[in-house]
């Protein structure tokens, strides 16, 4: 083995010096480039994306618990390489004069947030900036619709517990309190130093602890796989990611789409591996007869080959890797105006995942090729039309499926899309195979009955009699134009969800706690001001106490014991009407005039496991009242729009102590008109989510960016393929050319036969591929994006001619050269 | 496991038959050829073109099998070897020059020298082939790759390749057929001394009746079998 390793090696280096292995080395240094490039983009993007959900958590990892963490956890804290930062949050009532109110107080620690940023004004309701800073000892920071309830300005005092504060700012922006409606109470923030002097911590107080962590990606990793053995069951470790339904479909949508450029850049490296490599054995039958001839064994040669190979991906995959990391750093700079400042640096793993693909494509693309090479006999030095018979089909196309299957299935970890993708390369290859199969079956009939012009015979001869190679070059073009098309369907599907995200006008603060008698007023003040509102919804809260007659801690699983849905109150509302028909995923909306139903929120199947059918029991204002659920639904909470986890018929709830609640749309310059508002509704709640909005809207810009990023660069490599596509093919064909010169051809006959030929073979390329397109964006769209899908009716159009024109231009430029060269040279 | 015997018959043919099966019919090459040639010995086979003199080298040489009858190289049946078999007598027993040369075109005329060298895991490949090109006149072209050498140099290079693995039995096929007269005879010249340095049995498929004439015994393939030839000159010059 080790002899013939070395003879591998010293053919390289033979194979290199001679100018032989420059196509399947690009072909490979592109697989390996592309890909690298991609997954470490890919993997910086998601991990900056996890960084701006982790700037509107105020950290990576959050570590909440009902009391101060235990000391051996607060000790793992402080021994590990990251940042922490300390948050208590509780319900208190603060009193300032005569006025008393109800607070949710928070005190924090110098350093918070450790991710994002908070804004504050120095008056309720004045423009707002950013802050680096905190409350300082002694100090504490209100929500500006609080100093209206508490009648104070910034400067006076106020006592909360046994100590006194002076009103230093107003906040307006926290950002770990994000879009939930837990907390409803007017915030009031304050040092953490001053904790212990005001004496409202007691053992048994309702206090929510968190602590917050920061760190780079590796030191994270160590961070949670040291502490989560150790926190005991209240205490719970909440991941970025986890925390805001709200922006993770987004991102998971992202990285879906990613996830897809990976496998489209990996088909086209991969096409372009088998077509260099296809070569590569080609060029190689002579030889092998003659080592055959000097007595070589078969499987010794197939041991040099293959060992040469390999040791070729191994010694591109370094420079690979290292272009790759080039080329995304400079994406990275070319972008650097409009993608987040900080991009975290990528782990080591999309590197050797890099690597690894170009190994993995050479052996799953190049090998069948390659196997040819023990077909060679050594009687071709003799007789030299005994050529091996072509790798069938399957076995290039086989093979390389089931290996990009698993490598990407293990590269994207979506399964379904790498399914739904190789399921459409492979309808794709098979519609090929047939239509070439009778396509030039019947075209043979033809030839046989009357014969077709000069100009034609020679190109529809050689299809015939090289179906093989006919059908690779079909496939090799139509796989890339597909990849292409493909990627650029789902991103126009995927920007366009995007913006019907967040239309503009979004409502971007939130009503609530507004009484029954004050909901004409409300009404009348939103019109008198030209507010564009939502209806109003009114909202009923209650606990969930039985599931099914039995207590609900009991009737859900040990995991799902510890949903926050068990531990507070739920917000309830009533319609008769669904919000909209689409919504409703399961069972059926009930009539007006039904009693004893409920509809469920989708992710409440998923947290307690209640499904159709169970019935649930709510403790509200001290009456039970039970209902069978009847619905489900699903909610998109990334909307911004009032969304209800438990929604029951009117006749259900009516009469039971009720609040209401609206959202609202206020250009920024008309905020003014919300210290009136305050004013005259001093018991409503203000939330206000536009800097929650523009937080989602910049990620889902520089999203769309990223997705455009890689468009580009498939487009471009897509471009590449097929280029050497068309070079590849041109060795017959130059030769054919110069002999038809030779006969008396002239170079308009050449032109018109050859760049003919390319052209239709583009056409073909470009209909098959619009075919495969279609399906298999029929199942991203429905099964993994969940998109709604219809036909690209422009995508019919236009792919056929793009691609005929483009393949036929490119064997325009190669044919060029056969027409400038005198045949003779050619020939020789 | 195949044994040399050290037989002085270096190349043997019995009753040798080569049918192919063509769309128009089965067609015979060969009916029932007997062949002996002895170590050591020069012998041509002549022939019109498509006499099938190249199918019986083919055959002699192990590179393709008969359709029935018995071969033997260097002592050794191979008729019923499978390739690989086939491939390891040729290995230790056989080198051959071609008319087309059949160099490699990606390797310069001393890797192509040293390729069956290498191949058999010998020491010192490099060595032992830069002696051999310089014994065909070519060492300042050593580095060069074929299509930077003129045709005879090319055939020179392919007869030290030839003469590399130091064979028993040189097979030839056609060897001038690519060069002109000048040329050609200084490769014939070559390559008969080298052969005789070497003792090589020679065994060379000609259709040219003055080459073939420069060995011991001439052979005339006609009708799928072969003939002596009684008028030559008969000994290798």
């Amino acid at each position: 083995m080790s002899r013939s390793l070395m003879l591998s090696w010293r053919f390289l280096v033979r194979d290199w010096r001679s100018g032989e292995l420059w196509l399947l080395m690009l072909s490979l240094l592109m697989a390996v480039s592309v890909s690298t490039a991609i997954a470490i983009f890919s993997d910086r993007l998601q991990l900056s994306l996890g960084r701006q959900v982790a700037e509107v958590m105020g950290a990576d990892l959050v570590i909440s618990s009902p009391t101060k963490l235990s000391e051996e956890v607060s000790q793992t804290i402080a021994s590990q390489p990251v940042e922490q930062a300390t948050v208590l949050e509780f319900p208190s009532v603060v009193m300032a004069g005569d006025q008393m109110q109800l607070v949710s107080a928070k005190a924090v620690s110098s350093n918070y947030p450790l991710r994002g940023q908070m804004r504050a004004a120095d008056q309720p309701f004045a423009p707002d900036e950013v802050t680096e800073d905190t409350p300082d000892e002694g100090e504490v920071w209100l929500e500006p619709r609080l100093f209206p309830l508490l009648g104070v300005e910034v400067g006076d005092t106020l006592i909360l517990g046994e100590s006194e504060f002076k009103v230093a700012r107003a906040i307006t922006l926290e950002t770990d309190r994000g879009g939930g409606f837990y907390s409803l109470s007017p915030r009031l923030m304050f040092n953490i130093n001053d904790l212990d002097a005001t004496g409202i911590i007691q053992p048994g107080s309702r206090v929510h602890w968190k602590t917050l962590i920061a760190g780079e990606e590796h030191q994270l990793t160590g961070f949670k796989n040291k502490i989560e053995p150790l926190l005991s069951d209240s205490e719970k470790l909440n991941l970025a990611e986890d925390d805001r339904e709200d922006l993770r479909s987004s991102v998971v949508l992202l990285r879906q789409f990613l996830g897809l450029g990976s496998i489209a850049a990996m088909l086209l490296a991969g096409i372009a591996v088998a077509m260099s490599s296809r070569r590569f054995a080609e060029r190689r039958f002579d030889g092998i007869a003659v080592m055959r001839c000097m007595g070589a064994q078969q499987n010794q040669l197939m041991q040099i080959f293959i060992g040469e190979l390999l040791l070729m991906a191994i010694l591109v995959a370094l420079p690979g890797v290292f272009i790759g990391w080039l080329l995304q750093t400079g994406v990275v700079k070319l972008l650097a105006g409009v993608l987040p400042v900080w991009l975290p640096e990528a782990g080591s793993m999309p590197m050797v995942l890099g690597g690894l693909t170009g190994i993995i494509t050479l052996i799953g693309f190049g090998l069948a090729p390659l196997l040819r090479l023990r077909e060679v006999t050594p009687l071709r030095v003799l007789r030299r039309e005994l050529t091996p018979s072509a790798a069938g089909v399957w076995s290039v196309y086989g093979l390389s499926l089931l290996s990009m299957l698993l490598l990407l299935w293990y590269h994207t970890g979506q399964f379904l899309m790498t399914a739904g993708i190789i399921l459409g390369v492979g309808t794709v290859i098979s519609i090929i195979m047939l239509a070439v199969k009778v396509g030039l079956a019947s075209v043979h009939r033809r030839l046989s009955e009357q014969p077709v012009p000069m100009v034609w015979r020679l190109g529809v001869k050689r299809l015939l009699q090289e179906q093989g190679q006919t059908s690779a070059q079909l496939i090799a073009f139509t796989l890339t134009f597909m990849a292409m098309a493909l990627v650029l369907l789902v991103r126009t599907d995927l920007l366009q969800r995007w913006q019907q995200q967040l239309p503009e006008k979004t409502p971007n603060y939130f009503a609530i706690n507004i009484q029954s008698a004050e909901v004409e007023p409300f009404q009348n003040f939103l019109q008198s001001n030209d507010i564009e509102g939502t209806s109003l919804y009114p909202m009923v809260r209650g606990r969930l106490i039985e599931i099914n007659g039995q207590p609900a801690k009991e009737a859900v699983s040990e995991k799902q014991r510890d949903h926050n849905s068990l531990h507070r109150e739920l917000n309830m509302t009533w319609s008769d009407q669904p919000v909209s028909e689409a919504e409703i995923v399961a069972g059926d909306w009930w009539q007006p005039g039904d009693t004893g139903e409920i509809s469920i929120e989708k992710s409440i199947v998923e947290h307690l496991g209640v499904n159709l059918g169970d019935e649930l029991s709510f403790m509200i204002a001290g009456t039970k009242l039970t209902a069978e659920v009847t619905s489900i639904r699903e909610v998109q909470w990334e909307s911004f729009q009032p969304n209800f986890y438990m929604v029951l018929p009117e006749t259900s709830l009516k009469g039971l102590p009720a609040t209401w609640l609206n959202s609202f749309y206020l250009p920024p310059d008309d905020r003014l008109v919300l210290n009136e508002l305050v004013r005259q509704f001093p018991t409503i709640s203000l939330l206000d989510m536009d800097a929650v909005i523009s937080q989602v809207q910049m990620m889902l810009e520089q999203s769309v960016l990223a997705v455009e990023a890689m468009l580009l660069a498939l487009l471009l490599a897509g471009l590449l393929v097929l280029a050497s596509a068309v070079e590849a093919s041109l060795d017959t064909r130059l030769r054919e050319g110069a002999l038809i010169r030779s006969l008396g051809g002239s170079r308009k006959q050449l032109v018109i036969m050859q760049t003919g030929e390319f052209f239709i073979m583009g056409a073909f390329s470009g209909v098959i591929a619009v075919l495969g397109t279609e399906l298999c964006s029929v199942w991203l769209n429905v099964q993994v994006f969940e998109l709604s899908w219809q036909p690209a009716i422009w995508l019919w159009f236009t792919l056929p001619i793009i691609s005929a024109l483009l393949i036929g231009l490119s064997g325009w430029l190669g044919i060029r050269r056969v027409i400038r060269q005198p045949p003779g040279a050619v020939l020789k | 496991m195949i044994i040399s015997t050290g037989s002085p018959i270096a190349v043997s043919a019995q009753s040798l038959i080569k049918t192919v099966t063509a769309r128009s019919g089965s067609l015979t090459i060969l009916s029932g050829l007997d062949l002996k040639i002895k170590s050591g010995e020069s012998v041509a086979i002549i022939g019109t073109s498509g006499s099938g003199k190249s199918t019986l080298l083919g055959i002699l040489a192990g590179l393709d099998q008969p359709t029935q009858g018995e071969v033997a190289l260097a002592g050794n049946r191979i008729d019923h070897l499978d390739e690989d078999a086939r491939a390891r007598v040729r290995a230790d027993h056989t080198g051959f020059v071609f008319q087309s040369f059949h160099l490699l075109p990606n390797l310069t005329a001393l890797e192509n020298v040293m390729l069956p060298l290498e191949l058999a895991g010998k020491e010192s490949p490099q060595t032992h082939a830069r002696t051999l090109l310089e014994r065909v006149g070519l060492s300042q072209r050593l580095t060069h790759y074929p299509r930077q050498l003129s045709g005879g140099e090319q055939q020179r290079v392919a007869i030290a390749r030839a003469f590399a693995g130091q064979p028993d039995i040189l097979f030839a096929d056609e060897p001038t057929g690519n060069l002109d007269e000048k040329t050609g005879e200084s490769i014939i010249n070559l390559l008969f001394e080298v052969n005789r340095e070497n003792k090589t049995t020679l065994v060379l498929v000609t259709h040219d009746l003055q080459l073939a004439r420069r060995c011991q015994r001439v052979l005339k393939l006609t009708q799928g079998r072969l003939e002596e030839e009684v008028e030559h000159s008969g000994a290798a010059k």
